[in-house]
């Protein structure tokens, strides 16, 4: 049960990650300065690699289980963004955040 | 903002949420039947919902374009349900409908 706990954080944390990368990457002038940016090949290598774990947890977990974890991702951005880049975050924002880790936790203990 | 642009933009992230979701659940069916093809349309129709996500940006600002990835979630509830025949019960309605308030939250959440 743990192993899988584990991996919804994984897959999600990697997923943060990734889609972190590609806006950087996104932030490139004209396509191929995009195509020499390693950004993008390390985000397309996190999203790839966060799209197989997920694939592998689908294995053994229902859809309607699988799916609102993945929201979890947000509550990493916002985590990322707060210790990493130094970004404020609004009360807002962190209701909503408590709203998501409420609501997915909801769904992974019930 | 103009108003027709921003409805274009709610559309197509409208249409980026329903890729996504049923690029997803064809990786579950994948993972059920074990056949490739349905992974790789999966990646197809993932990829397909992200192109149209980025297209959105350019019609409206992210607070009012990124709620709309709230409906992945009632998305895949429906599609649970009615395409793969999964249980549902209350517990998880009101999971989802917390996921989507705080999406709308964290979207909406800049001091603008």
């Amino acid at each position: 049960m743990i192993l899988y706990i584990f991996f919804f954080f994984l897959m999600t944390l990697l997923g943060s990650i990734a889609s972190l990368f590609l806006k950087k990457a996104a932030k490139s002038a004209g396509i191929f300065a995009l195509l020499k940016n390693p950004h993008l090949y390390a985000g397309i290598f996190l999203y790839i690699t966060a799209a197989l774990l997920t694939i592998y947890v689908l294995r053994f977990f229902d859809y309607s289980i699988v799916m609102p974890c993945t929201s979890l991702t947000y509550a990493w951005t916002m985590i990322i963004a707060k210790l990493f880049l130094h970004e404020d975050i609004t009360k807002r924002k962190k209701y909503g955040l408590a709203l998501i880790i409420a609501g997915a936790s909801l769904i992974m203990f019930m | 903002m103009n108003k027709p642009a921003l409805r274009y933009g709610i559309c197509l992230m409208v249409l980026s949420s329903i890729c996504a979701s049923f690029g997803q659940l064809l990786w579950k069916i994948a993972t059920i039947n074990e056949t490739l093809i349905l992974l790789v349309a999966g990646f197809a129709l993932y990829g397909l919902g992200a192109l149209f996500m980025i297209s959105a940006y350019h019609f409206g600002p992210l607070s009012a374009l990124q709620p709309i990835l709230g409906l992945n979630y009632v998305l895949s509830m429906l599609l649970a349900v009615f395409v793969l025949g999964e249980h549902m019960n209350l517990l998880k309605c009101i999971a989802v409908f917390l996921i989507v308030l705080g999406v709308v939250f964290i979207a909406t959440g800049e001091k603008s």
